[in-house]
């Protein structure tokens, strides 16, 4: 899968990079992948599967999908 | 007394005197500086009913406590003053090198009154302080003003605050800038300075901040454990990366990123608007404020130049770009460099323009009143022609620099809904249909709508999450959604406005302290009392906080302001059109309720929205309750 990580939640990504490739063997629920990524599922309030916002919980994840992340958003 | 030169510039326009006051300190430890110090010399200096732009009306520029101390983000003062914009308690705030400069200069803070005959700029330095004729800068842009100011002192150091052609013209809501890179954009102060015919501030001062801390070397070592704190953490490491025009996509996703006039909340265009499109076409370095680590300030390129006035922030990219329907990221960095030039802020410019826009498509106003401009969302060159003529008050502008509220009312029929204002101040780019408490913080703020009255809901809507942890310590209970207003979101409230307030007399930046950023609140704290030699406890601080916005409060009960002017436009309690919040609304009922119940928190009075006299009297404000009978 394709996994794009917005605002702070690319800190928490090992090199630090907003775009990274996950290789998925079978459809995967997508909080256990951010489990193994070791992005916190706490700081995750928007998740968008191929254009669609979903839910950590119920979600499973394909290789050939696309998941983009994002933190809460403040002002400022 | 610890952390403060104790003095006090007094500066008297209409008669050319220059004086210098000593606070004492019991006045410090009630008033300790930005926002207390300006509140308390407003509500005792400005006549009840004074207007905005007369000679009696007196600006007050007031660093924080802290300004100046060798902390990371805090760098901030405050400039004050019954607004024109509002004509309401009129405050905004900045950081950059200016009020460090002000400090070092020996001072905390600056009274001007009066007005001048002909225009003037203020030279200080070193304790000293003198006003210089201004007529061979009236009419510039403003970086040819400083460059000739800093020529004429002979010295590139020198830190000039100063307004433009827009507060010259007193365009109601005319800023303020330093550096040309730091702004206080709002409420219009700028056209303050520009009726007092002072067209700059300029300061240079030698005196250490450390010689008048109570315990430097502890100071210090907070300062070096924030200074390597921003990389050690998620939200301040963003704020670094990114700087605020990364909020752009996040928003747009979430359904909340304002669009043509706050009708929608996503916009089609986001892709060219969005972080990765600046970074790739505008950002040329990523810049600072005084001491700050946090380095959120962006410097871009436009056509291949560095502009000298910085990069636009996430508030100026939404009101120029989705807000009127624009997605040319080189529009929308023209537009803030053409704002910063001639000195406008860049919220209400460019929502005064998105207002304009949706009169036009409507039909309230045509090509006749526009004078020819075709002022459809998504038209580029019509919105920068705007920003030239609101500047100049030329044709359809000079309507324009009036600001929403009043523009709303000489078009009239349906025009007043479009006008996304409270108490005339345009809104900020945050979605209140997304944010409750956004919404309510732009209802209730003396100021008019402001976005930095509490920390937005969504940051502390997962009690899991780093932010809600952080903001425990200052009593928050329970995380809560985003989008309610139950009693335990207006306890939260109460206790954030009181936060917010106190980093506002402070001097920190919403982008230092936790939960929005990195500073633990107790660290906060603790930077005071080694500052002051104080022993605050939290609750001692949060007080602080309270009086200052109290202060505010009672100058507006006395200009006539009541529980009605709490009020949000009829468009937050429609649909959104689009986007993840398609569909959803504030509902009245939920609004008034959750209004009752943070009076009652805070109070004051339900029905008159005026604080009692025995929660000023707690707050050692018995003075001001006198004021109100």
């Amino acid at each position: 899968m394709r996994l794009r990580l917005g605002g702070y939640l690319t800190f928490y990504e090992s090199t630090q990079q907003e775009k990274i490739d996950v290789p998925l063997l079978k459809p995967t629920r997508l909080r256990e992948i951010l489990a193994h990524l070791g992005i916190p599922a706490s700081e995750v309030y928007l998740a968008v599967l191929n254009g669609e916002l979903v839910s950590l919980d119920e979600t499973f994840v394909s290789n050939s999908d696309e998941v983009r992340l994002f933190p809460p958003i403040d002002g400022g | 007394m610890y952390g403060s030169t104790e003095k006090l510039l007094r500066v008297n326009l209409s008669t050319g005197s220059v004086g210098v006051e000593t606070i004492s300190e019991d006045f410090y430890r009630l008033y300790p500086g930005g926002k207390a110090l300006a509140g308390y010399i407003l509500l005792n200096e400005i006549p009840a009913h004074t207007e905005p732009l007369s000679p009696e009306n007196v600006l007050v520029i007031a660093n924080g406590l802290l300004t100046g101390a060798p902390v990371s983000t805090a760098t901030r003062y405050v400039v004050s003053a019954r607004s024109p914009l509002t004509n309401a308690y009129g405050e905004s705030e900045a950081g950059g090198f200016w009020g460090p400069e002000l400090k070092m200069a020996g001072f905390e803070a600056i009274i001007v009154t009066g007005r001048a005959a002909q225009p003037v700029y203020i030279w200080i330095h070193d304790g000293q302080a003198e006003i210089r004729p201004a007529a061979h800068l009236w009419g510039h842009e403003t970086a040819k003003v400083q460059e000739t100011i800093r020529a004429e002192l002979n010295d590139e150091k020198v830190r000039v605050l100063q307004i433009g052609i827009a507060g010259e013209n007193l365009v109601r809501f005319a800023g303020i800038t330093n550096d040309l890179r730091h702004f206080n954009g709002r409420n219009g102060l700028g056209a303050v300075m520009g009726s007092k015919k002072l067209r700059a501030i300029a300061v240079r001062g030698k005196q250490r901040y450390q010689v008048l801390a109570h315990n430097p070397e502890a100071l210090l070592a907070l300062g070096g454990k924030f200074a390597k704190g921003v990389r050690e953490n998620p939200l301040s490491w963003d704020l670094q990366q990114r700087g605020t025009p990364g909020l752009v996509e996040p928003l747009n996703t979430a359904g909340m990123l304002p669009t043509r006039n706050f009708r929608q909340g996503a916009f089609e265009g986001v892709d060219e608007v969005k972080w990765e499109a600046y970074e790739k076409q505008l950002l040329s370095a990523r810049r600072s404020c005084y001491a700050c680590a946090v380095r959120c300030k962006r410097e871009v390129a436009i056509d291949g130049q560095v502009s000298a006035y910085g990069g636009p922030e996430y508030e100026t990219i939404g009101a120029f770009g989705p807000d009127c329907g624009i997605n040319d990221l080189q529009a929308i960095a023209k537009a803030n460099e053409l704002c910063n030039a001639y000195m406008l802020d860049t919220i209400s410019t460019g929502a005064t323009i998105a207002f304009a826009m949706e009169c036009f498509e409507h039909g309230l106003i045509g090509l006749d009143v526009t004078e020819g401009i075709d002022l459809r969302f998504g038209n580029t060159e019509a919105m920068l022609i705007m920003v030239e003529r609101i500047a100049r008050r030329k044709g359809f502008g000079n309507l324009l620099a009036e600001g929403s509220k009043r523009a709303a009312e000489q078009i009239g029929g349906d025009a007043h809904f479009f006008a996304m204002q409270v108490k005339g101040q345009e809104f900020a780019m945050h979605e209140p249909r997304g944010k409750y408490n956004v919404g309510m913080g732009y209802a209730i703020s003396e100021i008019g709508a402001d976005h930095l009255v509490v920390t937005h809901d969504t940051t502390i809507a997962n009690p899991e999450s780093m932010a809600f942890k952080n903001a425990q310590s200052l009593g928050i209970r329970q995380a809560q959604p985003a989008r309610t207003l139950n009693d335990e979101k207006m306890e939260q409230f109460y206790i954030l406005e009181k936060w917010n307030s106190l980093e506002k007399v402070i001097g920190y930046c919403f982008f230092g302290p936790a939960p929005r950023s990195y500073i633990q609140p107790n660290d906060v704290v603790a930077t005071v009392n080694e500052a002051t030699g104080w022993n605050l406890s939290m609750e001692n601080a949060l007080q602080i906080g309270e009086r200052a916005t109290n202060m505010a409060r009672v100058f507006n009960a006395r200009e006539g302001f009541s529980r009605k002017d709490d009020c949000l436009p009829e468009r937050l309690f429609q649909p959104l059109e689009n986007g993840a919040l398609a569909g959803q609304c504030m509902q009245h009922d939920e609004f008034e309720q959750a209004l009752t119940s943070l009076y009652n928190l805070k109070g004051w009075d339900p029905e008159t929205a005026i604080p009692s006299r025995k929660r000023l009297e707690e707050l050692s404000l018995g003075w001001a309750a006198d004021l109100l009978e």
